[in-house]
Parts: structure tokens; sequence; C-alpha cells
């Protein structure tokens, strides 16, 4: 916005990469990393991810069909004593689970959080009461435990952020080596929607005595159900 | 600014505090030996950190290039770009949004640079309302302390400590912080509210990707995912060498940068925010603000240490160095403590403001071997030295020595005759080539070791001797 204050620190910057001693500048991008080997076989990703998100005291669930993995959300819900939830609305999986969810009474709250203004406030404080939020992921990933979620419309941010239970419910096929391996497979995943986060295990914190607390800000409790 | 011998009046005082020693070898042991094992569960961690080394010096080459592609992504996806050149242009740009505004209430997630600019500050003298939001930068404003770790900010503190000051400050009850997960859930409460109710989140970036515009934040308790969320603005504040070409050199950073700080295989939330809320998305902030702060970058880019802005701040260098485990972060007196801080400060903000810091190492080289990528950090700290020489900086009896020593090295015959005698002198005071006591001024030495006895003949005279016999 501030054409002078940039084209000033712009010059400025050209003058400096250019007479800095920078080791190792002199050669071209060195491209993508190719990695010696895959860190995790295709035929263990599902037993790696599992061990890696349980060591970090996350939960893993394995659902052979859609109605089993249904009601394994159901469970958790009703460990929790579940009365409304937030839930993504564009995924097949999450909409089967908020569906029978609905049918037993639980209370699905809005995602939308107006723009500005009083609605934004008392939709915010509206949304913060849920105990419980599920979402779907773009992919899980083996080598450290983690799901990727972007954002978009009716897959909102807040689901798998305010409430302190989050349910992910993901297939089967969806689990891959590593994050390196979600890039190669979908280019565009980082920047489709305004927001993507690489969530793995549960929200922490080890600020006082190096001691690990656990749901500091974020969900206390992650449960991912794989289905398939 | 601090004075010379200042650093040694601190960290006399540090090494002396019992508490102190114990948390920080707990803490940078913790740490080391996560970093160890993650980085050798990684089967080309070696091929690896060559790699982000090659990627953060082609970066810094062609900087200018990926902030105004950076900068063209950002605006494209209707958010503003500031260029800021001081630190004083940086907190007005945020002072100016934060007033247009009329905001009350900002929640912030970690910045080391907001310190570096000393945001905090400035906001409050606007009448706004500055809550941190991190557990422990949380804890350091209450107490209105400074941060001693770049990763674990309040290392210096005990469990106990806390509770006295949230029963003191925030009226906290008995249960509230009966143990630390009760304080954790406690805080959590209290800031749940802020996040709700902030007008404004600000940020720090870890890294932000010029291919696509995107800002990254990395947090294990989740704040830096609630600050770029839920309020309806969102400043971010960038450091200009922060930039990675591409989406796939920011997975390469990312592999590196957890498993370096904390041992973790990638942080709890890793958070890629591109461009504000988009038509038909359901949350998110619907203005960003990206704030590129220089502050001293050109000018150490320009230099011999520009290597020093490859660092993606893991902090591994301070929990390996024998320096930061027994002084701790405080006596550095600097935003950025430890080896990396020893270079960056004086790099910054010119060697008058931190004279001490290249002092503050032992040049033994463990900070460039945990480096992921493998920054140069002694022979920096030696550049710094000489310079400080040169600028007639550091203590006087300092020069007065080197100069002697010049003096005395560029005369054989009176260096020669030197040698001998200190031979001769100190031969009373050896038992078995080692000397257990010294005259003043060098019983500071001998206090607590011994010092090896000079030979009683030098090298040149047993060298010409030997020449002669053949």
């Amino acid at each position: 916005m501030n054409t002078t204050e940039r084209e000033r620190m712009r010059a400025a910057l050209d003058r400096a990469s250019a007479a800095g001693f920078l080791p190792e500048a002199a050669a071209p991008h060195p491209g993508r990393f190719v990695q010696a080997a895959d860190t995790v076989a295709p035929a263990v990703l599902i037993e790696r991810f599992a061990h890696e998100l349980e060591s970090l005291a996350g939960h893993v669930h394995r659902a052979p069909d859609v109605e089993a993995a249904v009601a394994i959300v159901k469970r958790i819900a009703d460990d929790h004593g579940t009365r409304s939830f937030l839930a993504w609305r564009d995924d097949d999986l999450v909409r089967e689970a908020s569906s029978s969810l609905e049918r037993d009474g639980l209370v699905q709250k809005p995602q939308n959080v107006a723009l500005a203004g009083p609605e934004r406030v008392s939709s915010l404080a509206e949304i913060g009461t849920c105990a419980l939020g599920i979402t779907g992921a773009d992919f899980g990933l083996a080598d450290t435990g983690s799901v990727v979620l972007g954002c978009g419309p009716g897959r909102g941010r807040l689901a798998s952020l305010l409430p302190p239970v989050h349910v992910v419910m993901i297939r089967l096929e969806r689990i891959v080596a590593s994050l390196a391996h979600a890039l190669a497979a979908d280019p565009t995943l980082a920047s489709r929607g305004s927001n993507l986060v690489v969530i793995t295990g549960p929200s922490r914190t080890a600020d006082i005595e190096f001691t690990l607390s656990r749901g500091v800000h974020g969900p206390r409790e992650i449960h991912v159900v794989v289905v398939g | 600014m601090s004075q010379a011998p200042a650093f040694d009046r601190r960290a006399a005082a540090a090494a002396a505090d019992a508490k102190l020693g114990e948390a920080l070898r707990f803490t940078t042991g913790r740490l080391q030996a996560g970093r160890a094992a993650a980085l050798a569960e990684l089967p080309d961690a070696d091929a690896l950190r060559d790699h982000a080394r090659r990627v953060r010096a082609h970066t810094l080459r062609h900087l200018g290039r990926y902030l105004d592609q950076f900068a063209v992504q950002v605006e494209a996806l209707g958010g503003t770009v500031h260029w800021a050149t001081t630190a004083a242009d940086a907190v007005a740009v945020v002072v100016e949004i934060a007033t247009r505004r009329a905001a009350r209430l900002v929640v912030k997630s970690k910045s080391m640079l907001s310190e570096e600019i000393e945001l905090n500050h400035a906001l409050e003298q606007a009448g706004i309302r500055v809550v941190e939001t991190d557990l422990g930068e949380f804890i350091v404003q209450l107490a209105r302390d400074r941060p001693s770790h770049i990763i674990t900010p309040i290392v210096h503190w005990t469990r106990e400590d806390v509770a006295v000051l949230f029963r003191q400050r925030l009226g906290a009850a008995e249960q509230d912080v009966a143990d630390i997960p009760a304080m954790t859930a406690f805080a959590r409460r209290l800031l749940r509210r802020e996040f709700l109710a902030a007008d404004i989140g600000v940020s720090g970036v870890n890294f932000g990707v010029a291919s696509t515009g995107s800002i990254v934040t990395v947090t294990n308790e989740g704040n830096g995912r609630l600050t770029t969320t839920t309020p309806p603005l969102h400043v971010a504040l960038m450091g200009i060498e922060r930039i990675v070409p591409t989406v796939d050199d920011l997975e390469v950073m990312l592999r590196l940068l957890a498993r370096s700080a904390t041992g973790q295989k990638l942080s709890v939330y890793t958070n890629i925010v591109t461009g504000p809320r988009r038509d038909g998305e359901v949350d998110g902030p619907r203005e960003l603000h990206v704030v590129l702060v220089d502050n001293g970058r050109s000018t150490l880019l320009a230099g011999e240490l520009a290597e020093i802005l490859y660092c993606i701040r893991c902090g591994a260098c301070l929990n390996i160095c024998p320096v930061y485990q027994r002084v701790g972060g405080h006596t550095y007196d600097s935003v950025y403590p430890g080896p990396l801080g020893s270079v960056l400060t004086p790099g910054l903000h010119g060697l008058a403001a931190a004279p001490d810091l290249p002092q503050a190492s032992t040049l033994c080289g463990a900070c460039r071997d945990v480096c992921p990528v493998r920054i140069d950090i002694p022979r920096m700290l030696v550049a710094l030295r000489t310079s400080s020489v040169q600028q007639g900086l550091g203590p006087g009896w300092v020069r007065l020595g080197v100069k002697a020593h010049a003096w005395l090295a560029s005369r054989p015959r009176a260096y020669r005759a030197a040698l001998r005698a200190v031979g001769v002198a100190s031969a009373p005071l050896a038992r078995q080539g080692w000397m257990a006591r010294l005259p003043w001024p060098l019983s500071g030495w001998t206090a607590h070791r011994d010092f090896p006895a000079p030979a009683r003949r030098p090298f040149s005279a047993l060298w010409a001797e030997r020449r002669r016999a053949r």
C-alpha cells in the first residue's frame, strides 16, 4: 500500500543481497527434496498412523463401514455427555454421523460466524458452548500421526478448535505416508481455502516446569475414526 | 543499553542460583535428547539439513524478488501488505490499524518480532489492552518479567511461582492452582473469554510462502490458531527473512523445525493461513494485514553476518550451549538469547548495543553442529570480536593486552626474551608441570583450577639447539 516505503526497502534489499556473505547462495534453488527411502511402507500405513497418534495420547478407532463409524462417534458423544455439537456440513461421513446424533436428540449448532457486529460475538459464544466437534480430513499422515484439514464452505475451522473433544472421520485410503506425499498427491492443498491446518495430537503445553498438560487452548482429546 | 561488565555480573548471579541451574539442566537436557532422537529417526537427516541450508541461502540471495512475489499473492487474495523499515514504522502501522478500528482488545500469539519492536508497550500507550496467549508468555506478561528462552519462555519459573502469581494477580482459588493441569485449565478458561471478545489478533510468522502468499504459524497449545481465527482482523508480523519460495520448501523446513526445537515430529498445530476469509467460508477473519519488518535485517544481509538470517528459530543452539546451560536467557539481556542472539542482536542493533555478547561463548562449535541449517555461528562470533577490537569497544585491559601482544609478537628478540623470563619467573610456582596458585591479576584462573606451567626452556630454544646438533 505504501509504495515509497516498499521501493525504499526493495532497493536496500537488492543492494544487500548482492553484497552480503551468503555461503552456498551461488547455487540455484535445489528443487524438491528427494528422500532416500520412504519412511513408511504402504502396507503398514494405518498401523504406523495409529502408533504415532496413540503415542501422543490421541485415540484411533477402526470401523469396517460407515455404520460402524457412526456408532463409534455416538459412543464418544455419549461418554462425554454431549448435548450439542459442531460439525462439518459438506463431508459425507460427517453428515451420516451428524444426522444420527440429531435423531438421538443432540443439537447441531450452526458453524457460521457473522462477519461483524454483535451477531459475530453472539455466534462465537453460541459455538463456544459445544462439547464436541466433528470434522472430516483431507489426509492422514502416517509418519507423524497427523490429520490435515482444509477449511472451505461447510468446513469451518472452529469445529476442530473450540470444543474440548475433536472427532475426525476419515477413509482408510486417505492415509498417506507423510506431508510430502500429501502435497505431491494434491499440489493446491495448502492454498485452496483460507486455512489449512495439520493437527498432530491433542493441544498441549510444557511451559511450566517442562511438565506436559493437555487441552490448553485447543481440544484436550482427539479421536480419529478410520473407515474401511 | 547494557555495559560491558554487566554480562559477567549477571552470569555470576545466574550461575549461583541453584534453582535456576536445576531447571536449566533439566529442560535443556530433555530438549537436547529429544532433538537427537527425532533427527536420528529420519533416514536422511544430513541430506535434509544440507538441502534446507541451500534453500535458505538461495532465498536470501533473491530475497527482494521472493518478497515481491509473496506480497503480490497476499494482495491478490484480498490481504494488505505493509513494508516497515524500522521498528518504529512497524509499530506505527499496527497502532494505526488498531486505532482506526477503535479496537479495545488485542490477543497475541507468541512473536519474538513483537518483542523486538516492543509492540505491546505502544498499543497499551494507545489505550488498547494486549493479552499474550501462549501460556508461558501470558505468565511473563502478568509478572512483568521477560522470556528467557525462545521456545520455553518461563524455563526459570517453578510451579509454586506460577501458583502464587495466579492467586495474587488473578484471584485464583486454591483448587485452580492445585497442580499444573489445574493451572493450565484455569488459564484456558480465562484466555478463552479474551479470544472470543478480541477485536484484533496479532501473530508472528514462522514462514511466509512466496508462491501462495501463505502465512505459517506453528504452535502446540492452539493459541496460534485461535489468534488467527476468532478475531475479525488478523495482523501478522513477519521478519523479511522468514520467506520460503514454495510449499515444498515449507515442508522441508517443517520436517526440521519441531524435531530440532523440542524433538516432536511436528508441532501440534501447523497453521497455514492463505488470505482472509473467502466468500462462502463460515469462519476466520475478514481482514488480513501482513507487516513486513526490516529493522536492521537488510544491513545484516549486506555484511559478513548475513548467514545468521538462515536461522529458522528452533532454539537448538541455546539448549546445546555450555554457556546458556549455566547462565540462562536473562543473562544475555537480549530479545534473542543464546548463540543465535549473540550474533543477531549486535548484527541488528550494532555492537555498541551489545558489546559483551560475542564474548559469551567458548567457541566450542556445538551450536554449529546442532543447527538444522548448519549456520557457522562461531565464525561470526569471531568476526564480531574482531570488529569489537577495531571499534575500540570492550574493556580497556583487553585492548591494552592485545596491543602489548602485537608489539611483542612482531619483535622476535623481545619475544624470545619474554618467554625465557616467564619460564624462569614461574619455575618456583610450578609442581610437576602445573601451577596451583598465580598472583593477581591471574589468580582468578587458579581459584578454580590449576594452570599448566610454562616450559623452563621455550620451544624456540630447544629447536635452535636441535638444529645446531645436526
